[in-house]
């Protein structure tokens, strides 16, 4: 009993990060409508700063106060930066974008931190006292229910200056209804970004108080904002004191996990106990709370949830794949062996981003479970030969079966949800598949790769060791290239398709208007099932083939931050046409763009951080010139060309002709 | 006898404690349009809402002696009710040849699997005589955020014909129209009741529902409080005291039915 109560007041420490996070989303909400995915990135901030000025990192040391002060300081204008860069040029976009946009953030800030202080995990010095008290007889760490306590005030304090100041009353004003208050004289504007820098100040003072206890890390902080999400889930992104206390609970309840886990009845293997639990309760606890607290977010009064950018149509598939295919097969023959393999991984890559286009792209659906069930292909791929001796082709078969019921699964469990929430419910699932399946040694790799066997068919092989080593003569070798070359137009050519046919037009429907599409005999539930379905699918090929081109299967291969930055890419360039997939798979670590930039362009050890930094920045730039994305806006340019000349000659303008019609 | 299009048996329904619909009973005979008028808020839409199955309702709801109070809106959809939006929603990502098209039926699984992999044609054909039905077979290619809110509504109205439906809904499809174009509207509709099809009419426009409808429901406060032939329905000293006196005013067609 008396370890219990230990546990339980030791996971106050990081129950006080998630709660500081949570109340972060909270005021994101409540101040702009956005829904801030960076809110635990600021934690991480603040914790590096403080260490860089405790410990002379910019070659002067400050005292624990002013270091304090300093960093609260650095906090302020860190929102305000944001606040310039990300939420104001987007105050009236769509929820989406501004989620995308913080996504931006804290794409930009994981990867500016790790190229400044290094990618490994930092000892912060401590700030609170490590004395522990006893009281009865349970030793009571004191930094824990220090922390505990000054959220608490946070939330409490937050409460009262809602309740009872101007500056509160005007920010339940403009969320209820932004137009309203501007016409009483509220600037929204300066609203928004007293709420942001609140949220920053709080995740500061608990990013440099907590930083000893939960260890500074930009892997992964960040990453707090799932558990931090279920919270403000329960607090319906509106209550600072639900938020608080289901953040401090959530952490106590990791900890108890933890304890649970050192005892024998814990599933465990040979002994070692069952990891990740947590994250799989974080995911059951997002999805009780959007089946407890209601399947979307309270609205607020200026959301207008306008929908995805325009679906181009897709014209002349054939002759515009010829001359691509053509021209990945000659490079995967006569180039040279490292970039035959990014030209692979770069096939590969599409057929992944095909998936986002399915699910996100045509159906609206913003889902960032994708590589993640890639991950279970993968894994599946390697251990089906490695365990069972089942390999090409029913192996891949299988895995990709397998993905597609893990990602159907994730799907029925969001049915109710749309739009931005369905973010949180998948990115809950894509941690928990990390840390419970992927890190597990049995399924997934645990902290090793696992090899995979290459795929070979009547005793001919297939994959990358296979004889034909093109001019080069080197590993690895085209046929698996030209292979997945293959499959990736045809996946292509499908995806494209899709949209022209009966069963696209009823995604686009059902993304425009859901009500709608069921007054038009649309089973809005089925469709979605289904195109969760194919878009899992799609991501499990694209783990199958990953596995077969780089021939072993690791965790860091499928992780959360990857899955991120490839929706984002896939965002910046353009998420509802197929040609978005190309580019953004191309763009993907061990692809082509990146190699040619490791090469010629950037620092060679952190290519990965570059490419992040600059979907980061680039996600921003995009959202501010282009919101669509930048080959939507311009097909968008061509086709209202197009339009201008038909009306331009051939056809008499709509309006008369309408009248015209009627008259007759 | 057969069973009439569409059957509304002692519906209600109830918005917290506010009851919008209360005990409404109506029918729409095959091949006949029946108007549905009151007086702002009186429940006509939320009827139409209980009708396709948008909100939860007590009664019952029948559709060709189906009962279907218990199905979801596609379902009762695919059992031939068709719907129109007082504010119109079209897909706007779609154009409007594809808003109708998605609406023309469900293609059976075998269909829509050959279809992935074979290039997919619109039926050019079925698609354009519906728009022509309201007249708009020109706008086949434009998008609709390229419309006015008249051709909106005109789409709408052919996206709810396009599954050729025993029984169509039309809540307020005269709305932002002009007075020739209600008039050409009326004479589409009468047109469309050729084809078998019915219709329950909603309209503020007093002179476009008598012109068009064989029979008319007056409702107040969710309440049927008159029934008839639209002259029977233009003299009864109830509905002009609750509705008519004020709203005849707003009738864009001075000739009125005599
Ligand atoms: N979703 C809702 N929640 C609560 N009350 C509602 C809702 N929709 C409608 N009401 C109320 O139900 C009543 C009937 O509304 P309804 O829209 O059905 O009227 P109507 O006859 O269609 O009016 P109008 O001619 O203005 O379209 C009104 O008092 C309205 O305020
Ligand atoms: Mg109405």
């Amino acid at each position: 009993m008396q370890t219990i109560l230990v546990f339980a007041l030791l996971g106050l420490g990081s129950g006080a990060v998630i709660a500081a996070v949570a109340i972060g989303v909270v005021l994101s909400w409540r101040g702009t409508g956005s829904f801030n995915l960076a809110a635990g990135a600021s934690v991480m901030v603040a914790g590096y700063m403080f260490w860089a000025f405790r410990t002379g990192f910019f070659r002067f040391t400050l005292d624990t106060w002013p270091a304090v002060i300093a960093t609260l300081a650095f906090m302020v204008l860190y929102a305000v930066v944001i606040e310039l860069l990300a939420v104001r040029p987007l105050r009236t976009a769509s929820p989406l974008a501004k989620l995308v946009a913080s996504l931006g953030v804290l794409l930009l800030s994981q990867a500016l931190v790790q190229v400044i202080f290094g990618t490994a995990p930092l000892a912060s010095p401590a700030v609170l006292p490590d004395d522990v008290i006893v009281v009865g007889d349970v030793p009571v760490p004191v930094a824990q229910l220090i922390l505990a306590a000054g959220v608490s005030l946070l939330a409490a304090g937050l409460w009262l200056i809602y309740r009872f100041t101007r500056f509160g009353l005007a920010t339940r004003a403009s969320s209820e209804n932004e137009v309203a208050a501007v016409l009483a004289g509220l600037e929204p504007s300066s609203i928004s970004v007293m709420n942001s820098i609140l949220a920053n100040l709080g995740a500061g003072m608990v990013g440099i108080a907590a930083a000893p206890i939960v260890g500074i890390s930009a892997t992964t902080i960040p990453l707090l904002i799932v558990p931090a999400l279920a919270a403000a889930l329960f607090a319906r992104f509106t209550s600072f004191g639900i938020a608080c206390a289901a953040g401090l609970a959530i952490g106590v309840g990791e900890s108890l996990i933890f304890y649970a886990s050192t005892k024998p009845w814990f599933p465990n293997r040979n002994g070692v106990a069952l990891s990740g639990v947590q994250p799989l309760v974080v995911f059951v606890l997002i999805v009780v709370a959007l089946w407890w607290r209601g399947s979307s977010l309270p609205q607020r009064g200026d959301l207008r949830e306008r929908s995805l950018p325009r679906v181009p149509k897709q014209e002349q598939l054939a002759r515009r794949m010829v001359p691509m295919v053509a021209a990945c097969a000659i490079a995967l023959v006569v180039l040279p062996s490292e970039f035959r393999q990014a030209v692979v991984t770069g096939l590969v890559g599409t057929v992944l981003c095909l998936s986002f286009i399915v699910i996100m792209g045509y159906v609206g659906q913003l889902s960032v479970v994708q590589l993640a069930l890639a991950g279970i292909a993968g894994f599946g791929v390697a251990r089906l030969s490695s365990r069972y001796g089942i390999g090409f082709p029913l192996g891949p078969l299988i895995a990709v079966v397998m993905a597609l019921i893990v990602g159907v699964v994730v799907g029925v469990s969001a049915l109710r949800v749309r739009g931005v929430t369905l973010v949180v419910v998948t990115l809950a699932a894509a941690v928990a598949v990390e840390k419970f399946v992927f890190a597990n040694p049995d399924w997934g790799g645990g902290q090793t790769a696992v090899t995979v066997e290459q795929p070979s068919i009547f005793g001919v092989s297939l994959g990358t060791d296979a004889g034909f080593r093109g001019l080069g003569g080197d590993l690895p070798s085209p046929v698996f290239g030209l292979c997945a070359l293959v499959v990736t137009a045809a996946l292509y050519a499908f995806v494209a398709n899709l949209r022209r046919g009966e069963l696209g037009r009823r995604m686009l429907a059902v993304r425009s208007n859901e009500r709608a599409a069921a007054a038009a005999g649309v089973n809005v539930r089925a469709l979605k099932v289904a195109a969760f379905a194919i878009s899992s699918a799609l991501a499990g090929v694209a783990g199958v083939l990953f596995a077969y081109d780089f021939g072993t299967v690791s965790t860091s291969m499928f992780d959360v931050m990857t899955a991120l930055s490839v929706v984002a890419s896939v965002y910046v360039l353009g998420v509802t046409v197929v040609q978005g997939a190309v580019l953004g798979g191309f763009g993907m670590v061990g692809a082509v763009v990146p190699l040619i930039l490791q090469k010629w362009v950037l620092p060679q050890n952190q290519v990965g951080l570059y490419v992040q930094l600059l979907i980061g920045a680039g996600l921003l730039l995009q959202l501010r010139f282009y919101p669509d994305g930048i080959l939507i806006a311009s097909a968008t340019k061509r086709e209202r060309r197009r339009v201008e000349r038909l009306r331009g000659s051939a056809t008499p303008p709509v309006q008369p002709a309408n009248q015209q019609g009627v008259a007759a | 006898m057969t069973a009439p299009a569409l059957a509304v048996r002692g519906v209600s329904v109830r918005y917290g404690g506010l009851r919008a619909v209360s005990n409404v009973s109506l029918e729409v005979p095959d091949g006949k349009i029946v108007g549905l008028i009151g007086p702002n808020g009186a429940g006509k839409t939320t009827l139409v809402d209980a009708i396709a199955g948008f909100v939860a309702c007590d009664g019952r709801v029948e559709i060709a002696g189906q009962d279907v109070t218990r199905l979801k809106p596609h379902a009762r959809v695919r059992r031939g009710l068709g719907r129109t939006w007082q504010a119109v929603e079209l897909f706007d990502d779609l154009s409007v040849a594809e808003n109708v098209a998605v609406a023309i039926g469900t293609p059976s699984p075998w269909a829509t699997v050959k279809e992935l992999f074979i290039k997919p044609t619109l039926d050019k054909a079925r698609v354009g005589g519906v728009l022509d039905s309201v007249g708009i077979g020109h706008l086949f290619e434009a998008m609709p955020t390229e419309l006015s809110e008249g051709q909106r509504k005109l789409v709408g109205i052919a996206r709810a014909f396009a599954g050729s439906p025993r029984v169509v809904c039309l809540d307020e499809p005269a709305a932002g129209l002009d007075t020739s174009e209600t008039r050409a509207l009326g004479l589409q509709l009468r047109g469309l009741t050729s084809g078998g099809t019915s219709m329950l009419l909603i309209d503020h426009d007093i002179g476009f529902v008598f012109g068009t409808c064989d029979h008319v429901v007056v409702v107040e406060f969710g309440e049927v409080i008159a029934e008839g032939p639209p002259h029977e329905i233009y003299a009864n000293e109830r509905v002009i005291e609750a509705y008519l006196g004020s709203s005849a005013l707003r009738t864009n067609d001075p000739g009125g039915p005599s």
